[in-house]
């Protein structure tokens, strides 16, 4: 695909610099910046990305805090090795307390919707349902929210993909169908998509409707100041209310804190860090929480993976990267039955391939040497419903960095042995030649039978069964009761009158699907209740 | 391996208490690497420098001119990726490396008499097997912490690419 006909492709961001965006690099400031704002945003991932666009629509002075860079088209190298550094949350390389799972979080302007790979669910009606019952949130209906979801599916143009699948995705519906299993095509923001497959990298055409191109550019051309490279340290809090962030700029070589300062004094402060960001920030301010919600029930629908050579080329760094899925495995299924799971695939960078690949040595060598014959399957865990599926919890170490503690337990661990089993399946029923799971050294099975007798004697553990996440939810939950939930339905937190979470730590229990389309409509919702209670 | 969640805490208990001992018996005195480098320091360079070729067995070419740049260039795509850590991270593997280096924890877990630059192959395979079917949750987790920076240095150098038919990414000019 490398071109000797390089194509030159506009850059709205560098159009939007030079037309006059208030733009500052905290890490460049001169002076320790002292910023007053309607409204402060920290974070510009979904939340922080939707509320801005439309809290400067409506007029209010908007100040933006990310913590990495600006970043975009023209910037894109689409070379993992020095993408991961530059816009992913500690190079792509952020572990739960244990080790034992990889988080995938963007850290850039447009925080996770610069890096993700476009998949866009309404949240699940079934989880809708069960947040009104079990969390009394009594206006979530899928009927009261739809005008959310409609309003941001236009403003992001999120579509069913029109375009065949490309050779990993079509693997997956050719082996599901195979098995009387439906694959429905996915939804995806995007605009005039060149079907490149490089979405996890930064997209280099402008495409892809994340906010770095969308919402947060809105928000500028109405006249909000963006600060990069700037991470905020704690809130101070006078009574009930907050007065100011205080932050603190961030070394580009080293991602450390400066000494250059930074403090934005506001009306209304919304927190949209990411849902290990949040409660972070909360924990490191000592705001009220008597009842020790923060950064508890925090979940990751924990992913495992099965790899497969397949007869024909995949080609799985090509092409959009997840364009069909299957719900068979969690569809219709009590929530809080056993766990069920999500089946996708991802795209096959060789980076991240080789690193998620399990084993060493020649058996690894030789699924590189399969490189483009690679098929793979991931199964997203739906955590969250289940008493024995508490998710993890945010603690923060003795630098004020967060750590997420997610224990795998016997329950997940259940689930897993069941996807690798299904996913087996489908790999075999698409004409894999060889299978080999996620766990231990990566043994491969050659027929369905030995795959799922060795699937059945694995010992899961950690560090022995590779899981990883991109999806971290909850941890600043949202509903009526004080006692269950540290923001109200709007927003709005139970002790501090001036104070918004607009992430996915609102989330009471996982989303189960990708998340962004819910952290979009629920952030437009509570933005729009915080922007009329300003006017 | 069937261990439950709190012999799984007790076992990361005592691999940290192991391992920041280990640094502290270190102090500074751990040797400067073979080049300048940004994070690995000369114990770390030669752990490193010791197992990628097992952990790449194979897969770095033949010819010794062009596989001693294969070598360097990954030990220097290890540096930049340890020195993008978090400083937790950081930490912890600065941590094992010292662990490692300490002659009594070299001969006993890793079965090493001779010093990691003397180490064999063989030898060097026997203690990855030890660390990735290990029942202590911080062997695992060097056996993983070795996976990832030795696999993320050699497959993100284009170098790689050929030989596993990865075309690089597309190319696009930059605006005027």
């Amino acid at each position: 695909m490398t071109s000797s006909t390089a194509v030159v492709i506009p850059d709205p961001v560098a159009e939007g610099l030079a037309g006059g965006w208030k733009v500052i690099d905290a890490s460049r400031a001169e002076r320790d910046l002292v910023l007053d704002a309607d409204v402060v945003i920290i974070g510009t991932g979904a939340g922080g990305g939707t509320a801005a666009e439309i809290l400067a629509a409506s007029g209010r002075s908007v100040v933006l805090l990310e913590e990495g860079p600006l970043r975009s088209s023209r910037d894109f190298s689409l070379h993992e090795a020095t993408t991961y550094p530059e816009l992913y949350q500690e190079s792509a390389a952020r572990k739960t307390r244990d080790q034992a799972i990889t988080i995938l979080q963007g850290r850039c302007v447009g925080g996770g919707t610069t890096v993700n790979w476009t998949s866009s669910f309404r949240t699940p009606a079934t989880t809708l349902d069960w947040w009104q019952r079990e969390y009394g949130l009594a206006d979530v209906s899928p009927a009261a929210m739809a005008p959310w979801f409609e309003r941001m599916e236009e403003r992001l143009s999120i579509a069913p993909w029109p375009v065949t699948p490309n050779a990993n995705n079509s693997a997956l519906a050719r082996g599901a169908a195979a098995l009387g299993i439906a694959t429905p095509v996915m939804q995806r923001n995007v605009k005039g998509c060149w079907n490149l497959g490089y979405c996890d990298l930064g997209c280099p055409t402008n495409a892809k409707q994340s906010m770095l191109v969308t919402t947060i550019p809105a928000a500028l051309e109405h006249g909000a100041t963006l600060v990069t490279r700037v991470r905020a340290d704690f809130f101070t809090t006078r009574g009930d209310a907050v007065s100011a962030v205080e932050a603190h700029a961030i070394d580009p070589a080293t991602g450390q804190p400066l000494a250059r300062r930074v403090t934005v004094r506001a009306r209304s402060f919304v927190s949209a860090a990411g849902a290990i960001g949040t409660p972070a920030l909360f924990l490191r301010s000592n705001l009220p929480d008597p009842h020790e919600l923060v950064g508890r029930r925090t979940f990751l629908h924990p992913v495992v993976l099965s790899a497969a050579a397949m007869p024909e080329v995949i080609d799985g760094f090509a092409g959009a990267p997840q364009s069909v899925y299957t719900d068979h495995f969690q569809e219709g299924q009590a929530l809080d039955g056993p766990i069920g799971f999500k089946l996708e695939v991802p795209p096959l960078h060789p980076l991240l391939t080789a690193v998620t690949l399990s084993g060493d040595g020649a058996q690894h060598a030789s699924w590189m040497r399969d490189y483009r014959h690679l098929h793979v399957v991931l199964a997203l865990l739906r955590d969250g419903f289940h008493p024995h599926s508490a998710g993890g919890r945010v603690h923060l170490r003795g630098d004020g960095t967060p750590v997420l503690d997610y224990p795998l337990t016997p329950y997940l661990f259940d689930g897993m042995r069941r996807a690798f089993v299904a996913m087996a399946q489908i790999q075999f029923a698409a004409g894999a030649q060889r299978v080999a799971p996620g766990h231990g050294p990566g043994t491969a099975y050659t027929t369905l039978a030995q795959a799922v007798a060795g699937i059945g004697a694995f010992e899961l553990a950690p560090l022995v069964t590779r899981v990883v996440s991109a999806h971290v939810m909850g941890g600043a939950p949202f509903g009526p009761d004080p006692r269950r939930a540290v923001v109200d339905p709007t927003g709005r937190h139970h002790h501090l009158r001036n104070l918004y979470v607009c992430d996915g730590s609102i989330f009471p229990t996982s989303i189960g699907a990708n998340p962004q389309l819910s952290i979009y409509a629920f952030a437009a919702r509570i933005a729009s209740g915080l922007a009329r209670s300003l006017a | 391996m069937s261990l439950s969640r709190r012999s799984f805490i007790v076992t990361g208990t005592l691999g940290a208490v192991a391992l920041a001992t280990a640094a502290w018996l270190r102090g500074s005195h751990a040797p400067a690497p073979t080049v300048a480098r940004r994070a690995l320091d000369g114990d770390a360079e030669a752990i490193f420098a010791a197992i990628a070729p097992v952990m790449l067995a194979g897969v770095w070419p033949e010819a010794p001119a062009a596989r001693v740049l294969a070598q360097q260039e990954t030990l220097t795509g290890i540096d930049a990726a340890v020195a993008g850590l978090a400083p937790a991270a950081r930490g912890e593997l600065h941590q094992l490396v010292a662990l490692l280096s300490l002659p009594p924890v070299r001969i006993g877990l890793a079965g090493l008499h001779g010093s990691w630059q003397s180490a064999s192959p063989a030898e060097v395979r026997r203690f990855l097997d030890r660390c990735r079917d290990s029942s202590l949750l911080t062997l695992r987790a060097a056996y993983d912490a070795f996976h990832a920076l030795i696999f993320a240095a050699w497959y993100g150098n284009p170098r790689a690419w050929p030989a596993i038919g990865y075309p690089g990414p597309p190319e696009f000019a930059a605006p005027p």
